[in-house]
């Protein structure tokens, strides 16, 4: 009766623990190439077969074990700052000088100073989608900076749509700026460990647009200003964006200016010996 | 050394071994052994999950070969990875500094005779 080959049954069992990994065979392969190598070596040291296989998979770690180990390593340790993490800190600041600009125009186009005109609305709605994509570029710069860049494309596709969304329907923006909210809540909560921590500035993108939405209720309960031919009071519009603006620009600049301040990884080429 | 009180240096310690070259897997977890003369005792499975972490974050970077009929995965450092090193180390030996610096103020005195 030939003997069991135990590496092949841990590499079995190894496959069953880590199944929903889409690099399993790639881990496998090299789990396999390690315990073959090890075996090897004991073998050229006149080990039988079987003893050989099981100090070797006694020293490599049980299969769950070594699962566990997969599935809990999978973010954190060293996460270096880089040339994206920089320029995501440079596309904060512009993107804070935006908002700020969304504001002013908004004022601009509200009719308040000067008639209504569709003309003038377009322009505030390009720079609207231009700083929403910026804070999209943000939020991805901060998801790498706290090494979880298999979160990426989640950030990223869900934040271009929500950019397009926003413009294309800009009387929900209140509905939309919560969505805006609630996701610098959750990557605020997760940086937490990045940088030496969220700062209190920080959490000003998370209360921009709450802020905001209760400032327009606030002035429109109050009946501030002239009413528009669609019903609304857009002194509280353009009160309520010059919040969330302030509070935007607040938080864009605080994580902006440590990100772009911060020692890129590619900055010192020496070579280390360690 | 356990494995629970290397935790949280084992970047470090595969980013100083892969300095002198690139290594596959095997070779990282011997030459860890042999440069600390075996005083590092860990499964050695959990060295992996490190390495592929490191890979991911591109402070090393990975190829595969054939060796001896088997798929061979090999790791070097990254110009990201040496840039870590740097630092990591240099932030190490001053931990070590201070923690050195304490436990010699704790030496007990020699008993008064």
């Amino acid at each position: 009766m030939p003997e069991p080959d135990l590496i092949d049954r841990y590499l079995t069992e190894l496959r069953k623990s880590m199944s929903s990994r889409n690099d399993i065979e790639d881990v496998v392969a090299e789990v396999e190439d390690h315990l073959r190598e090890a075996t090897g070596r004991l073998n050229a040291l006149d080990r039988p077969k079987s003893e050989a296989q099981r100090l070797t998979i006694e020293r490599f770690g049980d299969s769950s074990l070594v699962a566990k180990a997969f599935a809990a390593d999978s973010a954190g340790g060293i996460v270096m700052p880089s040339v994206i993490t920089r320029t995501s800190g440079a596309v904060a600041l512009v993107t804070a000088a935006l908002w700020c600009l969304v504001a002013t125009l908004n004022w601009w186009a509200s009719g308040l100073s000067v008639p209504f005109t569709e003309d003038r609305w377009m322009v505030v709605m390009w720079v609207v989608f231009a700083a929403l994509l910026g804070t999209v570029l943000v939020a991805v710069g901060m998801v790498i900076r706290m090494g979880r860049r298999d979160l990426v494309p989640l950030v990223a596709v869900a934040g271009v749509l929500g950019a397009v969304g926003f413009t294309a329907t800009a009387w929900m923006w209140p509905i939309w700026g919560l969505f805006i909210s609630a996701g610098f809540l959750l990557v605020l909560l997760r940086w937490r460990g990045s940088m030496g921590g969220v700062r209190l500035p920080d959490w000003a993108m998370v209360a921009a647009w709450p802020a905001g939405l209760g400032t327009v209720v606030g002035l429109s309960v109050l009946e501030a200003g002239p009413i528009d031919e669609y019903g609304d009071h857009p002194v509280a519009v353009v009160v309520g964006l010059a919040v969330v603006a302030a509070l935007m620009t607040v938080g864009l600049v605080s994580v902006g200016s440590r990100l772009i301040g911060e020692k890129s990884a590619r900055a010192p080429r020496a070579v280390v010996h360690a | 050394m356990k494995g629970q009180a290397l935790k949280g240096h084992l970047d470090l310690l595969v980013l100083a071994v892969l300095a002198d070259g690139p290594l596959h897997g095997y070779a990282v977890i011997e030459h860890l052994r042999d440069r600390s003369g075996d005083a590092f005792d860990l499964p050695e499975g959990t060295v992996y999950p490190v390495l592929h972490r490191l890979d991911g974050a591109g402070l090393l970077a990975s190829n595969w070969s054939e060796a001896t009929g088997r798929r061979r995965r090999t790791y070097r450092l990254t110009d990201d990875g040496r840039a870590a090193l740097v630092q990591e180390r240099s932030q190490w030996q001053q931990f070590a500094a201070a923690v050195t610096s304490v436990l010699k103020g704790a030496e007990p005195c020699p008993n008064p005779t």
